[in-house]
């Protein structure tokens, strides 16, 4: 048999496969049947920890390498001459940023998932305490006088100042929504924040985020830097004389229908400089045609300021920018070159490819080595900065078998199969979660149904897909749609789809924080639920079946899996107001709200959006009992 | 609208000269007073509201949030997000820096430069009259047109207060007074409200003799039910009352 045949009887068998477990809803759960890859018999998907490291850090003497690996739930201690495993230290769960004291002595290590910050003795290499901080804590900075802590809370969008000898919170900072990186400027004078959601803004409109300054001896935040059309921001570094910022973002194109990847497409891949040599921010983007650095994530800058590094996660390579170069033609192009793909063949000196999925990067402290974190395939790509070439991938420590969900996760980060490798699944599900947007789909007709992009965690056994429910199941979702209508390009095989959607469906909720502990609920909340769940009005009335919460909303994840005709919230550019009940899983973090993202708040649901009655029995509440009502959904 | 007292005009006042010196030269005034207006960059000569932020001073007025720095006024309005043109009160969180301003259609806060905007539509606000603000720790507690409203800012919970939870007569709460320990809102009509951090209880004063038009209980309680401003401060409670 040809090799061609082999490969269509395999394609053919992976595709009956699909087909079956589609249909009867059994998408390979990590307890049932598993994929096959290439032949090969893979690992228990629940058996295998991967050390997925996502950032790395050298000591202050420059003597180690610090590996945060969030797979793992630990931090490596490496030689940085040869890379040996010196230490190996558990933290907390899911880690996802961490930072050294001012003198060295301590590493201190955010736990997102457990929303503590973990604090390592660096000479006994030892963790010596666990710190509360607020929600989903993402980064963290000491302050140069070794007073404070400064930690950015994802979810509850704010920045917790910790007394850095007792652990003790002592407030909280208004940060953006979605605060997750944080950075000392090197006069240590102030701590930049940026976000990795959007902060609210009116329906369709562009999106906008911001770079929280904050007065690191006064504890206060004195500025916000506004990044005009950018909806998801990551690293940010400065030039060791503290002139010159920049940042990482991803500048989505939702205001138009997403359907021209072929012009340039969905997203702009840039990175934001400000500071003093510029004087104002501006856009720089990172993208050629053909050459995209999609998903831009970790930044340096060379401290002769001659050179800017910046990973991208999906396009799995580091972007070299000759700095003079770029600052020369920023000021020849005064009025802004943000959406011009000529651009960056001014200024970019080359492309490297490393791991799968790069993002921290740091460089030694004299320039000539740039470390890499390639989270998606354990290792670390070490740079020659002169040569611009990877000198060394250092594989670290853990399982060398990539098991149907590693590769599902891979196939979700990498913009590989888009045309031109320009997007991948998580440019829209930041982190595998959401992305705060409105987007309008090209399969619903030019400038017609604009959608809000949904959280994806938690989303198996929730089928039929997509707000109008077109897509039967994961496979579909994931698949053909996906391919068609935004990678224009090849498809998937049929055992990479099996892996992918795998993945999609391995995504659990993270940890509801409007839940107390224990599950007790407050007594707003139990009087919310029993608002949620009543079928008679204040008046006595019974509320038709169809407009009780309960009903459409039903089950754990609050989804009937059903469609209902018009709740009310159709508008001219809908095709049509037949619409899946969505579920409700973590529905206090999805703003915006509603099929089109009309709703900013779960609040106008009800006090804009629902004038006719038609989306529950809502006229007869007082705001105090719609206030309850919100409470008990913020639990869900 | 029934507008709190209106002030034309903002003064600062200064000691100008020792006592010794005015023994020395009796003409000179003891206090230098300097007044602003439009003419010098107010917008609007009716200010609800004045506080001082460290070397700021934020004025409340009828067109928009002013602040005076660096010997200039500056003011927010509704295109910079305020919720609304008229803002009738102030309050300065001094742990974060942040200011809260209650307007004729919302509560705003102004976070360096950024400004967030609650409404009874968007938020769970009780109502978007917003006569008081007042912060303690992480709670900004509200005076609105129905009701006091407390948010707390760690959690992003609304508790509303009102007739079917305290002993407020009227809804319309025109000041509140948040400290530690206790929590005062004064009630257009319903005299003044005091409310225990510490036990959750509500309590109650009220004019002792219930006349509208003149006292007979003196010294015995508020002079009238209608309490428009009140204060707390070292243990001591200041009501302003109509009448």
């Amino acid at each position: 048999m040809s090799q061609r045949n082999q490969h269509r009887n395999r394609t053919a068998a992976a595709s009956a496969l699909l087909a079956f477990l589609g249909v009867s809803g059994l998408i390979l759960s990590p307890g049932l049947g598993r994929p096959v890859h290439a032949g090969e018999m893979r690992p228990s998907v629940e058996s295998i920890s991967y050390a997925s490291p996502l950032e790395v850090l050298l000591s202050p003497d420059g003597s180690r390498l610090y590996v945060l690996c969030q797979g793992g739930e630990d931090i490596r201690v490496l030689d940085a001459q040869n890379f040996a495993v010196i230490k190996k230290i558990p933290v907390g769960a899911v880690p996802r940023g961490f930072s050294f004291s001012p003198d060295g002595a301590k590493l201190y290590v955010t736990n997102s998932s457990e929303d503590t910050v973990s604090v390592i003795d660096t000479a006994k290499l030892e963790v010596v305490a666990t710190w509360k901080t607020g929600a989903e804590p993402s980064s963290v900075v000491a302050e140069p006088g070794g007073r404070r802590l400064f930690v950015a809370n994802r979810i509850s969008n704010d920045i917790s100042v910790l007394d850095a000898a007792t652990g003790v919170e002592q407030k909280r900072l208004s940060a953006g929504r979605g605060a997750s990186y944080l950075t000392l400027a090197p006069d240590g004078s102030k701590i930049y924040a940026t976000h990795v959601y959007p902060n609210p803004s009116a329906y369709r409109t562009a999106p906008e985020s911001e770079i929280t300054v904050i007065d690191a001896a006064r504890a206060v935040v004195v500025d916000r830097i506004p990044l005009h059309g950018i909806a998801h921001a990551f690293h940010i570094d400065f030039s060791p004389d503290g002139r010159l910022g920049a940042t990482t973002g991803y500048h989505p194109k939702n205001l138009v229908t997403l359907a021209h990847l072929e012009h340039g497409g969905a997203f702009e891949d840039t990175i934001t400089l400000f500071g003093a040599d510029l004087g104002r921010t501006v856009e720089v983007p990172l993208d050629e045609l053909e050459r995209y650095a999609s998903q831009p994530f970790g930044v340096a800058i060379a401290p002769d300021k001659s050179r800017i590094y910046i990973s991208s996660g999906g396009s799995e390579l580091v972007t070299v920018i000759d700095l003079p170069r770029l600052m020369q033609y920023i000021r020849l192009h005064p009025g802004g070159f943000a959406h011009d793909l000529s651009a960056s063949a001014n200024y970019v000196v080359t492309r490297i490819p490393v791991g799968l999925n790069p993002r921290g990067i740091t460089l030694s402290r004299d320039g000539r080595r740039l470390f890499v974190a390639n989270r998606l395939d354990d290792t670390l790509s070490v740079i020659d900065t002169h040569a611009n070439k990877v000198v060394s991938t250092v594989r670290l420590e853990g399982p060398k078998n990539v098991s149907a969900l590693r590769h599902g996760e891979q196939t979700f980060y990498t913009s590989r199969y888009s045309f031109q490798g320009q997007i991948g699944c998580a440019n829209c599900h930041i982190d595998s979660t959401f992305d705060g947007l409105t987007w309008n789909l090209e399969p619903d007709g030019f400038g017609r149904n604009p959608v809000d992009n949904k959280l994806i965690e938690g989303i198996k056994d929730t089928e039929p897909y997509k707000w109008t429910g077109t897509n039967p199941d994961i496979p579909t979702e994931c698949g053909p749609r996906t391919e068609k209508y935004f990678w224009r390009s090849e498809q998937y095989d049929d055992i990479t789809l099996t892996d992918l959607s795998l993945y999609v469906r391995s995504l659990n909720p993270r940890p509801n924080r409007w839940k107390l502990i224990g599950h007790e609920v407050t007594p707003a909340q139990e009087r919310g639920k029993a608002i949620f769940e009543r079928t008679i009005d204040k008046f006595g009335n019974q509320i038709a079946f169809y407009n009780r919460c309960i009903f459409c909303h039903s089950g754990p994840k609050g989804t009937s899996q059903e469609l209902f005709d018009d709740v009310g919230t159709s508008t001219p550019l809908d095709n049509t107001s037949r619409l899946k009940a969505p579920p409700l899983t973590n529905i206090a973090l999805t703003a915006p709200y509603l099929h089109n993202g009309s709703a900013k708040s779960l609040e106008e649901i009800w006090t804009i959006y629902n004038p006719q009655e038609k989306h529950g029995r809502t006229a007869d509440l007082t705001k105090d009992e719609l206030n309850d009502l919100v409470e008990y959904l913020r639990t869900r | 609208m029934k507008t709190k007292h209106q002030l034309a005009v903002i003064c600062t006042m200064a000691i100008s000269l020792a006592m010794s010196l005015a023994a020395q030269a009796p003409q000179m005034p003891k206090f230098r007073f300097e007044n602003f207006t439009t003419a010098n960059g107010l917008p609007n000569n009716h200010v609800f509201a004045v506080l001082v932020d460290g070397p700021r001073v934020w004025a409340a007025t009828e067109d928009g949030l002013a602040v005076y720095e660096n010997h200039a006024w500056k003011t927010y309005t509704t295109k910079d997000g305020l919720a609304h043109r008229a803002v009738l009160s102030l309050a300065l969180d001094k742990n974060t820096g942040d200011l809260w301003a209650g307007t004729m259609a919302g509560l705003s806060r102004i976070s360096a430069g950024r400004i967030d905007t609650y409404t009874q539509l968007n938020s769970g606000l009780s109502n978007d009259v917003v006569y008081g603000v007042s912060v303690e720790g992480e709670n900004v507690w509200v005076a609105t047109a129905a009701g006091g409203c407390r948010l707390n800012l760690r959690t992003g919970v609304w508790t509303l207060y009102n007739e079917r939870n305290t002993p407020m007569n009227e809804i319309w709460a025109y000041a509140v007074a948040a400290t530690p320990t206790k929590v005062y809102y004064a009630i257009w009509g319903s005299g003044l409200l005091e409310y225990d951090q510490k036990t959750g209880r509500w309590d109650k004063y009220d004019d002792p003799d219930g006349e509208n038009e003149m006292v007979l209980f003196k010294d015995q309680g508020l002079i009238h039910e209608i309490v428009t401003s009140v204060s707390y401060v070292d243990n001591i409670v200041w009501a302003a009352t109509y009448f």
